[in-house]
Order: structure tokens, then C-alpha cells, then sequence
């Protein structure tokens, strides 16, 4: 496609090649993560057994909310957050900003955790806002799996600083990928062939990679992205351009406030508020802000879906005081610009989370696709050098890896369920992904045959899919008349999906055709799995 | 709407591909099938690449950016699947067609 060079194209295949088996598989975790990440909202439905009202801000909370203004110190007036949890709960985190222990500057609050339609208060809990958030047992298992794929769980900033550099990493080898591959388009159509394993499989690979190369560039830039803005991009702005004024930078970045003014006055009623900016932007509110609360300046600050074919959302910004609409707010600045528009197409351009369950159901497949092309090419490479002693024992590693991290998100399910009535998820979902994955990896290391580790991991993939909705159901999770009943259908899809997915692997399991096997009907053919 | 509107742009890009799909030279020489009459390539690509311009020009950002992820994975999976009517390997399919 690209003439290049002999000497250039080899020097482009080590960066490609060595870019992707030396992080590769950490790679494939974080591309795995975050394809099921994008169900995360309805993971954590669908591990509470569904939510109680599908809109939880519809009733008038108003009032509702000022009695609880009324129970907390003043100074949480600060800044009122009210948004929906995993469990279809309404949260209202009315906080403060204050230095923790170590210095840093924190959130402090009351969190209340409300029935969705009689207000009536199920959780109260006072504190820094990653305790008081980090105890919601409900959200265990959608909070640990997309904090997975977001900073691995290694500590702020470094996790963030690792999946950064596995974008970038991902980033290089699309790019490389697009230069060595000299016949991209005239092999978009060609279905890998059987002539050896080694041709086999880098057909199997050029020819996932070449279609999803778009969406890699995409997803690897927007995922760099998200993770350097704010664990390195900010600080280094804030250094560079404001000579480390933070408050100066934010300014900038988010809108001059409106001058202070302390005065007392009433919040203008928050209903009406909601109303407005549901009639302005055509949809229904996922949450609010309000600052300043009982304060002249007081504002508030609506938050919604994305519009019926929009990729982005619009915040609707009010002065609580009067309660008049001001406007859409953009994420950055305070006026429409380049700038602001195309930062706030990074989220939905790496989640696909924009139009509901279509876009992340295509999402998913893409990340599935990407997982696909990191394993084949880690296949790929480690074949080539099959004959060298380490490299031969390091491809072991793929199909530990490729089979034992969704036995081990499996895991973490099963975990988060068999907790549940405990209320101890938040120890146990992290504990069943170890433990499910110490099983995955023992499995590895003890079954020497590749032909029955791939039946044996394929089994333990289809029975931990089967065990999940089963055990949902035996924990005290609603069963699928009860959720249909109350418009959760989505929860019923998901575990027939889980059902059927499982039930796939198992038959897999028992398929004749599998690596290494040669039966009558493919004979000398190499199977394209 | 949106997924209305995505549905049939996927449909027109599918139906384009799989055309290509069958009648692409390259990959029915690999499989030795034997040529095939491509006297639709055009509108195939029309259809393939066609919807892509008309949701942007129709503003509908949504539908477009799905209708693209739908397109790279569908594309993929039917490129993927080898010929219905080919020789098992080690009769005649070979990897020495890389031109």
C-alpha cells in the first residue's frame, strides 16, 4: 500500500510486533475490561436484580431535598450532587471541599441513598467522598470492573499512567499495522487460509486488524487521552501555562464562577428546574448539581442523556436563586468553541454510550474484535519463534490469559453474588476474580495437552456464564415474571445472553474442532478457531 | 430514529459487502473457485460507502458513528468465513497469492 523500504519495513515490524507482545497481554486485559465496561450501567442493574423505578428523578424531589439540606452542618451546602445508583436509588452527596489526611484536597459530605419513589432514607453515611462512595455494596461489581479497566487498580496516578501508555501503545501498532501491511485492501476480502499454522494465523490477524483499524486508532486515542488528561495533561497545563495556579487554570478551563456572594436567599423550586431543562433538551434528567446552595450565587447544573441521535450530551445550566434558565453549559469554557466540542467527544467515542443499547452492543463487538487482534498477534509472534526455548514456554501465557480473564470476571460475579446477602461484595467480588483466576492459571500450568486445556477452560468459561444469572436468582435476585413486570426486561436479556453465551462454550468444549485436532471432515486443514 | 436509520444504512452497507464479499477476485483465487462476474462492483460500493456521507449530511452523528463500528466488525466476520465451497487445505489452497 505504502512503498517503503526493506530496511525500513523490518525496523516497522519490530516496533509492531515489539509494541504489542511486551505490554500485550495487559493490553488484552484492559481492551477486554473495557468491552464489558460499556455494559457497566447495566451490570450493575443487572446485579441488583433490577432498579425500582426506571426514572428515578421523575417524582418531585424538591422537597425532599431541602428537608435533608436541613439535617446536614451548613457548610455541606456547599455543593449538592443527586444522581441514580447502581440499584436505581437516588444518591444525594451534599459535600464540602476540604484536605483529607493526606493534604489533598477532598470532597466531605453526608450521602443519602433515598427510595426511588417514597424518598424514604435506606443509607446514610457521613464522610470523604471515596468512603462514603466506596461503600456502596450494590455497585461492587460494575465499580470493580470498570476501575479495571480504567487505572488496573494500581493507585492514582500510576494506573491511570498505564492504561495511558497502553492507548499509545495501541495507537502505535494500528499505525505501524497500516505501513507494513502492503496489501491492506486487496486482502480486506480474503478469509485466512490453511497452508501452515504460522500463514494461518497471520492472515487470521492481518485480516481482523485491517477492519478494525479505524476503530482502533479511535479507541486508542480517546482512551490515551482520557487517561493523561487528567493524571498528567492538567498538571503539566497548570505548570506550563499557569505557572502552577490550579484555581487560575480551572477558571479557564470550566468558566469564571460568578462573583461570590454570600447572601442568603432560597433556592428557587429545583422540580421546576428539572422540568425546564427536560422540555429543553428532550429528555429526561440523569442528575443535578446544585452550588452554592441558599446562597444569592447559588446555580444549578442539570445533566442528561444524550439527545435522540446526538453523540453528545447537553448540560442545562440555572441560576438557583431565581431559578432562571441560562442556558447549555459546554464542558469547557463558557462559550461554544472547537476546543470544548471535541473534548466532549471523547467519552462517547471511546464508551459508545450514546444511543443506548444499540451503540453499545457494536461497541462491545469492537472491543471484543480489538481483544481478537492483540491475541492472534501475540499468537503470531510467539509462533514465529517457537523454536527458541523461552518463547516457547512464553506461549503458554496466551491462552492463560485469552481463557482466564473472563473465567476470572466470571469470577468476580460469582463472588459479588454469593456476598450479596452478607453485604460483604465489596471484599469478595475482587477476592472471586483472584480466586477464579488462580484456578484459570493452576489449570494452566497442570494441563500439559493444548487440546484439553482448551476443552477444560472453555467448560469453565460455559459454567461460570450458566452460574451467574442461576446464582443471581438464588441469592434473592427477582426472577424474570417479577422483572418483566416491573419494565426490567433488560435483566432478563442479559441472562439469557449469559445463558446462551455459556452454553456455547460448553459445546465448544466438546467440539471436535479444536486445536490440534485433525478429524476426516478438515484434514490437513488448520482450524481458524 | 436513530436505530431506524442506522438498521438501513447497515442493511444497504451489508448487502454491498457481501456482494464484494463473493465476487472478489483475490479471494476466489485463493480458494480456487474459479472466476466470477463482478458487473455490479459499482453500485456494490455505492452501497457500501453511500451511507456514510448521507447520515452526515442528514446530521445524524449518532447513526453514523454506529453505522461505522457495525461496518469494521460486520465486514471482519463475513471476510473471515471461508468459502462455502472450498477444497479442504492441502488440496490446492495455498498462501503463495499475495499479489
Amino acid at each position: 500500500m505504502i512503498a517503503l523500504s526493506q530496511k525500513r519495513t523490518k525496523r516497522l515490524v519490530a516496533i509492531h510486533g515489539w509494541s504489542g507482545t511486551v505490554l500485550g497481554l495487559l493490553l488484552y486485559v484492559v481492551l477486554l475490561t473495557g468491552a464489558v465496561a460499556v455494559f457497566a450501567l447495566q451490570i450493575g442493574s443487572w446485579s441488583a436484580s433490577g432498579v425500582k423505578s426506571q426514572d428515578p428523578l421523575a417524582q418531585p424531589i424538591d422537597g425532599t431535598l431541602r428537608a435533608l439540606a436541613a439535617q446536614v452542618p451548613a457548610e455541606y451546602h456547599d455543593d449538592i450532587s443527586v444522581f441514580s445508583n447502581s440499584a436505581g436509588h437516588i444518591v444525594a452527596f451534599l459535600h464540602t471541599h476540604t484536605k483529607d489526611a493526606d493534604g489533598e484536597v477532598a470532597d466531605k459530605g453526608v450521602l443519602f441513598e433515598l427510595h426511588p419513589e417514597t424518598h424514604e432514607i435506606l443509607v446514610q453515611r457521613e464522610g470523604f467522598a471515596e468512603d462514603v462512595f466506596g461503600a456502596d455494596h450494590w455497585g461492587a461489581l460494575d465499580d470493580f470492573l470498570v476501575a479495571l479497566h480504567v487505572n488496573l487498580h494500581l493507585p492514582d496516578p500510576w494506573g491511570l499512567y498505564a492504561t495511558g501508555v497502553l492507548g499509545l501503545l495501541m495507537l502505535a501498532s494500528a499505525i505501524s499495522g497500516i505501513l507494513i501491511h502492503r496489501h491492506l485492501i486487496k486482502d480486506l476480502f480474503v478469509a485466512p487460509r490453511f497452508s501452515s499454522l504460522l500463514l494461518n494465523a497471520r492472515d487470521r490477524h492481518n485480516l481482523a486488524g485491517s477492519w478494525g483499524l479505524p476503530f482502533a486508532v479511535v479507541l486508542a486515542f480517546t482512551g490515551a487521552f482520557l487517561s493523561f488528561a487528567l493524571s498528567l495533561g492538567l498538571p503539566t497545563v497548570s505548570t506550563v501555562a499557569f505557572g502552577g495556579d490550579q484555581a487560575a487554570m480551572i477558571e479557564r478551563l470550566v468558566g469564571a464562577p460568578e462573583a461570590a456572594d454570600p447572601t442568603p436567599a432560597p433556592l428557587a423550586n429545583i422540580d421546576a428546574m428539572l422540568a425546564t431543562s427536560a422540555e429543553a433538551t428532550g429528555s429526561a434528567p440523569t442528575g443535578f448539581s446544585v452550588h452554592h446552595w441558599g446562597r444569592a450565587d447559588a446555580t444549578v447544573l442539570v445533566f442528561h442523556r444524550p439527545a435522540e441521535g446526538d453523540l453528545t450530551v447537553a448540560q442545562q445550566v440555572f441560576e438557583g436563586a431565581s431559578g432562571a434558565h441560562l442556558g447549555t453549559k459546554p464542558p469547557l469554557g463558557t462559550e461554544p468553541s472547537v476546543g470544548s466540542a471535541v473534548f466532549q467527544l471523547m467519552i462517547p467515542l471511546h464508551f459508545g454510550t450514546f444511543a443506548g443499547m444499540l451503540s453499545r452492543t457494536v461497541w462491545f463487538a469492537l472491543g471484543l474484535a480489538m481483544c481478537y487482534v492483540t491475541l492472534t498477534g501475540l499468537q503470531l509472534w510467539l509462533q514465529r519463534r517457537s523454536d527458541e526455548p523461552l518463547w516457547r514456554r512464553l506461549a503458554r501465557t496466551v491462552p492463560i490469559f485469552g481463557y482466564g480473564l473472563p473465567i476470572a470476571i466470571a469470577g468476580s460475579g460469582m463472588g459479588f453474588f454469593l456476598s450479596l446477602p452478607a453485604g460483604s461484595t465489596l471484599f469478595w467480588t475482587p477476592v472471586g476474580f483472584l480466586i477464579a483466576a488462580a484456578l484459570a492459571i493452576a489449570a494452566g500450568l497442570a494441563v500439559r495437552n493444548d487440546r484439553t486445556l482448551s476443552q477444560l477452560y472453555r467448560l469453565m468459561l460455559g459454567v461460570s456464564l450458566i452460574a451467574l444469572p442461576l446464582l443471581r436468582m438464588a441469592m434473592g435476585g427477582a426472577g424474570w415474571e417479577a422483572l418483566a413486570a416491573s419494565d426490567n426486561t433488560a435483566i432478563v436479556i442479559f441472562d439469557l445472553v449469559l445463558l446462551l453465551a455459556g452454553a456455547g462454550c460448553a459445546v465448544a468444549a466438546v467440539s471436535r474442532r479444536l486445536p490440534g485436532i485433525k478429524t476426516e471432515r478438515v484434514a490437513g486443514r488448520v482450524p481458524a478457531e | 430514529m436513530t436505530t431506524l436509520i442506522t438498521l438501513t444504512a447497515v442493511i444497504m452497507t451489508l448487502s454491498g459487502l457481501i456482494y464484494l464479499t463473493i465476487t472478489d477476485p483475490k479471494r476466489r483465487r485463493a480458494f480456487k473457485l474459479g472466476p466470477r462476474n463482478r458487473d455490479f462492483a459499482i453500485p456494490a460500493y455505492f452501497l457500501v460507502f453511500g451511507p456514510g456521507p448521507a447520515l452526515l449530511i442528514a446530521g445524524e452523528g449518532a447513526a453514523f458513528v454506529i453505522w461505522l463500528g457495525f461496518v469494521t466488525v460486520a465486514g471482519w466476520l463475513l471476510a473471515a468465513r471461508t468459502p462455502a465451497a472450498t477444497k479442504p487445505a492441502g488440496s490446492g489452497v495455498q498462501d503463495n497469492d499475495r499479489g
